[in-house]
Formats: structure tokens, C-alpha cells, sequence
């Protein structure tokens, strides 16, 4: 399997790319800031026997995106999953937000992602079993205050990922999401630290995730074993999604 | 794979991509003007009918078969299950003499 992983040097997109090669995938490692970490992860997976490369574009660029795609193409000579990991946020309440700044957020995480597999989708169509996997939020179902850009646009994401499984499930291409939870890396490290103590009344399992947990999901959605399963949002977030009323705080959290 | 065998796979790959019962991809019927194929139905279609019968497909090469020089109407009208089907028929027996 050859798959392309946007936001691929980032520590959840990183993790992503090292699950993929445990189940056997050449990965393409996409980045648009992080040449270094990018060609980082892409050496240890070398290092590990896989073939992997870095590729620098930006995904809001839909020129890019389809120069991006020709190149894995060329390189492999398929392309048979996208992982779209690549994602910006704007955090602040709403008279504090810029316009410019939400606008970016809209660009990267939801165009973004319509621009990847678009660009990918005739190779995802001729290798039979093409795969879609965006890294979404339990924010694109569940609100809190400061994250209404990123918010809107993961439940876009959400929705993205609905529509499009049902517009390509009969061209045998399955598209999900993870709605990553607290995981204690990337993006999510500041809002882990900020929440301390009191995001074990919020999380059943009492614990921020990992990045490789995220990453474990996101292979396994990508998988031949998971052939039956399209437009699900799959939370990856220690049962928060679940939960109806926070703990109530014990002297444990103090 | 003889020659019927060859047309019916096409057959059913035309309904499998458009999500029809086979027996509306009658021969003469028009893929794009009467069983609403749209161009990413074609494109899968020709991903299905390469990984069935083993060759590649070129765009220059269906051009070449169903519209060279000829108008996007008149391609549309040319495209029947029958025609796809010949082209089909024609591609494994210039295989076989290559």
C-alpha cells in the first residue's frame, strides 16, 4: 500500500506514518513547514525497511496538491490511501479571532482536505480499494469556549467525511475520520497542560492519549481490514465523546 | 475469454459501475445519453475493465476509438455498451498479434 500523509511531521502526523509502515505501507510524508521532521520521520521509517520519502507542499493550494500527487504517483506508481493530518489552528474568543486567521483555518483543515483527494482520486479509483482517513476532533461534535474556528472547521471535517463516503463508496473507496480527544503531542499538548488535574473528570479513561493510539486507528481505517467501514467518525479521545456529566472533582484533582 | 464472454464481463462492469441491474446495459444502450454515466463514471469504468482484461487505457487511445475529431455530442451518442464492448474485443486480439 502506498499512502500519502499530509501533516505528516507533526507528532500525531508522524505516529500516523509509523503505524502505516507497521502494517506494511510505503509512506509519502507530507509537510509544508517541517522539511526537517518530515525527513526525519521518512529516514526511520527507511531505517526500518520502508520506503518513504518527504514531500513539501501546502494543501490549501490545489495546483500543489495535484503536483504533489503526480509526484507520489511517479515515485510508486499508485497511490492507494490519503491521510489527511495536515492542520492549523486559531484559538481565542470570537472578538479576539481575525478574519484572516479563520479564514486559514477553513483553508487548511477543510479545503485542504477536498484539495487532496481530489487531486488523489483517480488513482484512489484505479487500485480498487482506496482509502480516505481524516484526523478530525471530538471539537467537530462537542463545543467549548476559544475553539469556535477550529471547531467549525473539524465538523466540517465530519461532515466532509460523511458526504464524500457516500459520493465514493460505489468507485470501492471508504472514507473516516478520528475524532482525536486530549492526545498529549502536537497541537494538543497546550490544551492537555491547561486542562491538568481536571481532565480526568472530563476523560473516562483519566489520561490524554497518546499520538501512536490516534495513529493505530488511523492505520487500521486505512486497511485492507477495514473494507466495510465508510463515514464513520471514530473517536480515539479515553470515552470522552460518551460521557454525559463530567466527574464531579475530588480532592484527587486538586 | 471468448468473444461473448468478453462482452458480457463488459456488460457487467458497466452495470457494477453505475450501479444498474445488468439488463439495462443492453448492447445498443448509451452509457452517457441513457444509463447516466457522467465522466468520473467513465473513469472508474476504465479502471475496472484495465484490472479485468490487463491492459492500460489511455485517454489518446479511447479519443482515437470513439471520438477522433469528432464532437463531445458525438462521442456521447457513440458511446453505446456494444461499442465499449468492441473496443474491448479489439484491444485483446491486437494483444494476441503483438
Amino acid at each position: 500500500m502506498i499512502a500519502l500523509v499530509t501533516g505528516g511531521s507533526g507528532a500525531v502526523g508522524s505516529a500516523i506514518c509509523g503505524a502505516l509502515a507497521g502494517r506494511g505501507a510505503h509512506v509519502v510524508v507530507g509537510y509544508l513547514r517541517g522539511a526537517e521532521a518530515a525527513e526525519r520521520v521518512a529516514a526511520e521509517l527507511r531505517a526500518a525497511g520502508r520506503d518513504a520519502a518527504a514531500l513539501g507542499f501546502d494543501v490549501a493550494d490545489p495546483a500543489a496538491c495535484d503536483r504533489a500527487v503526480r509526484a507520489v504517483v511517479e515515485r510508486h506508481g499508485a497511490l492507494h490511501a490519503v491521510v489527511n493530518a495536515a492542520g492549523c489552528t486559531a484559538d481565542g474568543l470570537l472578538n479576539d479571532l481575525q478574519p484572516e486567521a479563520v479564514q486559514k483555518v477553513l483553508s487548511v483543515n477543510v479545503a485542504g482536505a477536498l484539495n487532496v483527494v481530489r487531486a488523489a482520486l483517480p488513482h484512489l479509483m484505479a487500485c480498487g480499494r482506496g482509502r480516505v482517513v481524516n484526523v478530525s476532533s471530538v471539537l467537530g461534535s462537542r463545543g467549548t469556549q476559544g475553539t469556535s474556528a477550529y471547531a467549525s472547521s473539524k465538523g466540517a471535517l465530519d461532515a466532509l467525511t460523511r458526504a464524500l463516503a457516500v459520493e465514493l463508496g460505489p468507485r470501492r473507496i471508504t472514507v473516516n475520520a478520528v475524532a482525536a480527544g486530549f492526545v498529549n503531542g502536537g497541537m494538543g499538548r497546550t490544551p492537555v497542560a491547561r486542562m491538568g488535574a481536571a481532565l480526568r473528570r472530563l476523560v473516562p479513561a483519566g489520561r490524554p492519549g497518546t499520538p501512536a493510539e490516534v495513529g493505530a486507528v488511523v492505520a487500521f481505517l486505512a486497511s485492507e481490514d477495514a473494507d466495510y467501514v465508510s463515514g464513520a467518525v471514530v473517536p480515539v479521545d479515553g470515552g470522552m465523546l460518551a460521557c454525559a456529566v463530567a466527574r464531579a472533582g475530588g480532592a484527587r484533582d486538586e | 475469454m471468448s468473444e461473448i464472454e468478453v462482452r458480457e464481463t463488459v456488460r457487467k462492469l458497466v452495470a457494477e459501475t453505475l450501479g444498474l441491474a445488468v439488463e439495462r446495459a443492453t448492447p445498443e444502450a448509451k452509457l452517457m445519453i441513457e444509463l447516466g454515466a457522467e465522466s468520473i463514471d467513465l473513469l472508474d469504468l476504465r479502471f475496472r475493465l484495465e484490472r479485468s482484461f490487463g491492459f492500460g487505457i489511455s485517454n489518446e487511445d479511447l479519443a482515437r476509438t470513439f471520438g477522433d475529431g469528432v464532437t463531445e455530442e458525438a462521442f456521447r451518442a457513440a458511446l453505446t455498451v456494444e461499442a465499449l464492448g468492441s473496443y474491448v474485443v479489439m484491444r485483446l486480439e491486437a494483444a494476441v498479434h503483438a
